[in-house]
């Protein structure tokens, strides 16, 4: 049973309905496919970001990646 | 069936119905006066008010002319004296009558004594000029109309408006009719620069619509947006100036006014020689100003007639009462749901007494009671005046004492509302937008705190910076900042001292020669 | 591009409000304890060189945004990808400050709101901002960024009565080392941090004031430091300083009589505000012109909720996020910060002296 985070749930929901009335305005203002397909992927990973965050099944940030870079080359201890 | 698809569609162009609606129609006038006759008569079928009067004359009858007009639109002790009479006379001694020029000529120039003449060439501007008040003759055998102006004066006399009220100054107020409107402006302004551009809005009602600027203090640039948007007005009726506000305004979607209006003359012509552009529209006596800027809301007529030292601690007090009027019953519950801490020690025992006993939360206290004041307020637009003093005991009295009394509401909440009022009719152009404002501030404030306000401000705040008003920023001259323009904003100088114009409204080269002009006039005056 | 123009006092005040941004609730120079105010003077000092390199890149590339100046030195498919990190950094900036506004609002004045609304809260403020363009965001900060030193300077006044004003001394106590390191830190934030500007700067009016305009923001944020810094010191001293997370919100509760937190609260969320909308419009605009976007706005909302998703997941506790802000932020900073407009720097050097000969 995952307990899920109400209020990061509210608040991904907001995000998702003013993201796809925006989405409504890209198609209809005929960007290009590489415009629509940066938006899609970038929307897409936050969703699940959000979500998994929300479930509180945090994955690994990309703050802890870059730590682990510069501990690799030994910037930091 | 298809051709009852065809007119639904629009497509059916041929039928043309010359029947009792009249449409606009470029057609000639017919050299018969029995085809006029006939054709006016089919035009102003089932009309009671519409009056024609043939006249005979001349040699062996040889003159027919026909005067239509409006019944009790004209003057009809005019229109005997300066039109019907003479021709009668003129024509009733044969001997004088000149074979040399038509009898077109000789009425227009030597027997119609009226001073205002003009010709309609086609019936559409005869059958206009006949619905617009003037007496319209039309002469046998000529394809040329005469209108002649016998306007009786109609409307009620200038008086002192009663929604802007000022301590000096002048008294009068405009009025419905525009040229007696156009005759207060001018009077103030006598200058030939002063210009009145006239046109027609609403296919229906005709309106004369009148934009008055003062050529070479106004911004060209801002006079020609406003021609362009004046006549991309398509409507059939235009009653008030409140209809022409709504289609040129800048942003449909905003609260504030993008365009100032004013009821008195000297305001209006102050703001005409700061370079404003004014719109004026028969039968109403709001005249519309634009670029407005949200300055306006803060200054006064009063202003500028009294000493600058006490003109602007009033704006800065009105600047005070705006920020009141919107933030304060949202402040207000802030505090008492959130942030205890800030609240002085004294002042939360006093604050937790009197609210005790009370079974409503902050927030929904404060949405009653100004509920109940705006109530109150629209109550006392609507009502007859003599009535208005009851009004004034039941608020007072009922909604002030009996409701704490009662325990639906706090003192302090009472107070709260009461000052919240007070400070709301400060601003008058800004009213209704406060109300509304306060309503948002409230809402946000009962689920987020100070945080909320102070994030809601800051969205009000770019909103304000987003809009603009016929091209000029509304928050000018705050931002973008315009030093020369600060002079009269928050602090009002002395009128000796204002030498430039506001260079906000100009934006091309007219504008520093306009304002040099004025400094150089200055100087002149100055040096005598 | 937008056709937008912003005057020589609005980019003034933006830059100014960016670069006291979430400075202004975290103390500067926490690390070198009572030596914090030598470590100020010298990261100003190396602030004012980074944001001169980077006024000098826009002037030798007038009218170009960072990607076009990107993809013109380093050819289109280098410029390209470092164009993506870019954007990366900026995105990973905003969700930075929004995590700092986040974590100091709930851990001081709204204990019990959830830290994802709070922050979704000002999120939506700054898409309204960002969308608005930047001639807006311009104006605001006019209007904004004066309360800031007007305000800090009165709760400053009002609080310093009867404390110990040689709470500095001794200069030097505890060896030369952590003030290099805070010098550092404060280097690559907030100064360094200015390489944002390099997408605003060009839309300046007038670009022959653009090295003095960055230069005055500089000192006066240099300035407004040295004042908090010696103001939080002479109130607290500077073994109480170290301990506390959020110095001037501590320095602010101590003003007499009333409570001052709410009038805080407004210069942090106009510092705060200003921050994040920069970096968001730097990554908006720079995207919009990688991907060749006809409306910059349409990347808005989905940048900034990706950045609000980023603030959240990036870090689990306020103590991890100091820690990390602490030692590896500044290393991560440096190739944005100096490196990369160090190159763009000689690499536009040497191209126009080629261009010119080739004239």
């Amino acid at each position: 049973m995952i307990i899920m985070n109400y209020n990061m749930l509210s608040v991904l929901l907001a995000f998702i309905i003013m993201e796809l009335y925006n989405l409504r305005r890209l198609i209809s203002n005929k960007e290009s496919i590489k415009v629509l397909i940066t938006y899609v992927v970038i929307t897409a990973s936050s969703l699940v970001i959000g979500l998994l965050l929300a479930a509180g099944r945090r994955p690994a940030s990309p703050a802890e990646w870059i730590q682990w870079i510069f501990k690799m080359i030994g910037v930091v201890k | 069936m298809f051709r009852r698809i065809k007119k639904y569609l629009g497509l059916d162009n041929q039928e043309k119905d010359n029947g009792a609606i009249y449409t606009d129609t470029d057609e000639p006038l017919p050299r018969n006066i029995d085809k006029v006759k006939e054709r006016l008569n089919t035009i102003f079928s089932e009309c009671s008010d519409y009056i024609q009067r043939d006249i005979v004359c001349g040699e062996d009858n040889g003159i027919c002319i026909l005067v239509a007009y409006i019944d009790g639109f004209v003057d009809k002790k005019v229109l005997n004296q300066d039109v019907i009479r003479p021709i009668l006379d003129y024509f009733s001694c044969t001997d004088k009558l000149h074979r040399a020029k038509s009898v077109y000529q000789l009425i227009k120039r030597c027997i119609i004594s009226s001073n205002e003449i003009e010709e309609a060439q086609s019936m559409r501007q005869a059958v206009y000029r006949i619905v617009s008040g003037d007496a319209v003759l039309f002469i046998n055998g000529s394809r040329i109309a005469l209108a002649v102006g016998v306007k009786a004066p109609q409307g009620r006399q200038v008086e002192e408006p009663d929604t802007e009220v000022s301590l000096r100054g002048s008294r009068e107020g405009f009025v419905e009719n525009l040229s007696t409107n156009m005759v207060l402006i001018r009077k103030r302004i006598k200058n030939p620069n002063l210009k009145f551009e006239m046109l027609q809005l609403g296919t229906q009602t005709n309106t004369d619509i009148c934009i008055c600027y003062i050529k070479g203090i106004a911004n060209d640039e801002i006079i020609e947006e406003v021609r362009r948007r004046i006549l991309k007005i398509r409507s059939d009726a235009i009653l008030d100036t409140g209809y022409i506000e709504q289609y040129i305004t800048d942003n449909q979607f905003t609260l504030f006014p993008l365009v100032g209006n004013s009821e008195k003359c000297d305001k209006l012509v102050s703001k005409l020689l700061e370079g404003r552009i004014a719109i004026l529209c028969d039968g109403t006596p709001y005249v519309l100003t634009v670029p407005s800027l949200l300055v306006e809301a803060i200054q006064t007529a009063d202003d500028y007639y009294d000493h600058a030292f006490f003109a602007s601690f009033m704006r800065l007090l009105r600047l005070l009462a705006l920020f009141i009027s919107t933030l304060l019953p949202a402040l207000y519950v802030a505090l008492v749901s959130f942030h205890h801490t800030v609240i002085p020690f004294k002042l939360i025992i006093t604050l937790a007494a009197s609210r005790q006993g009370i079974p409503f939360s902050p927030f929904i206290e404060a949405v009653l009671m100004i509920m109940a004041f705006e109530l109150l307020r629209e109550a006392g637009v609507r009502m007859p005046r003599t009535v208005g003093q009851a009004l004034s005991i039941v608020g007072a009295i009922v909604l002030g004492e009996a409701s704490v009394a009662a325990g639906i509401a706090s003192n302090l909440m009472v107070i709260i509302v009461a000052i919240t009022a007070i400070c709301s009719f400060i601003t008058p152009p800004l009213i209704r937008v406060t109300m509304l404002v306060r309503f948002i501030f409230l809402i946000i404030a009962n689920f987020f705190g100070f945080l909320g306000i102070s994030l809601t401000a800051v969205v009000v705040l770019i909103h304000l910076c987003r809009l603009r008003s016929f091209g000029i920023p509304y928050m000018t001259p705050f931002s973008p900042l315009t030093m020369a323009d600060l002079k009269d904003s928050l602090i009002l100088v002395p009128i000796w001292a204002m030498i430039t114009r506001p260079k906000a409204l100009f934006q091309g080269d007219t504008q520093n020669r306009a304002g040099i002009k004025r400094q150089e006039a200055a100087k002149i005056s100055e040096d005598k | 591009m937008e056709k937008a123009r912003i005057s020589g006092l609005q980019l003034f005040l933006l830059m100014t409000g960016f670069l006291l941004g979430s400075r202004l609730i975290i103390n500067p120079g926490t690390e070198a304890k009572a030596d914090g105010w030598l470590a100020i003077l010298i990261s100003g000092t190396g602030g004012l060189l980074l944001i001169t390199l980077y006024s000098l890149i826009v002037l030798l590339n007038p009218s170009r945004t960072l990607v076009e100046i990107l993809r013109d030195r380093f050819g289109n498919a280098i410029g390209s990808v470092v164009a993506v990190f870019y954007i990366w950094y900026f995105i990973h900036l905003a969700s930075l400050v929004f995590r700092d506004f986040g974590s100091f609002l709930v851990t001081t004045t709204y204990p019990r709101t959830p830290m994802e609304v709070i922050i979704a809260l000002f999120a939506l403020s700054i898409i309204y901002a960002a969308n608005s363009g930047i001639e807006v965001m311009g104006r605001i900060s006019e209007i904004l960024v004066p309360f800031i030193p007007f305000l800090s300077t009165i709760i400053g006044a009002s609080i310093v009565t009867t404390h110990d004003f040689t709470a500095f001394l001794p200069v030097l106590e505890n060896g030369i080392k952590p003030v290099i390191k805070e010098s550092l830190n404060l280097l690559t934030f907030p100064f360094g941090e200015a390489v944002v500007f390099l997408t605003i700067f060009p839309y300046l009016n007038n670009k022959r004031h653009l090295k003095k305009i960055t230069t005055l923001s500089t000192l006066l944020v240099t300035v407004l430091f040295l004042y908090i810094f010696f103001r939080n010191i002479i109130i607290l001293e500077s073994h109480f300083l170290e301990q506390a997370t959020f110095v001037p919100h501590l320095t602010s509760v101590l003003f007499p009589g009333i409570n001052l937190e709410p009038l805080f609260d407004v210069i942090m969320i106009i510092g705060g505000g200003i921050k994040i909308t920069c970096a968001i419009y730097a990554a908006v605009i720079s995207l919009s012109q990688l991907t060749g976007a006809k409306d910059y706005r349409i990347f808005t909302s989905c940048i900034v909720a990706f950045s609000v998703i980023l603030s959240l997941w990036i870090h689990e506790n306020i103590f991890e996020l100091f820690s990390w802000t602490g030692n590896v932020w500044a290393y991560y900073s440096i190739p944005f910060q100096v490196v990369i407009p160090f190159i763009l720097l000689l690499f536009s050097l040497f191209k126009k002296d080629k261009l010119q000969d080739e004239e």
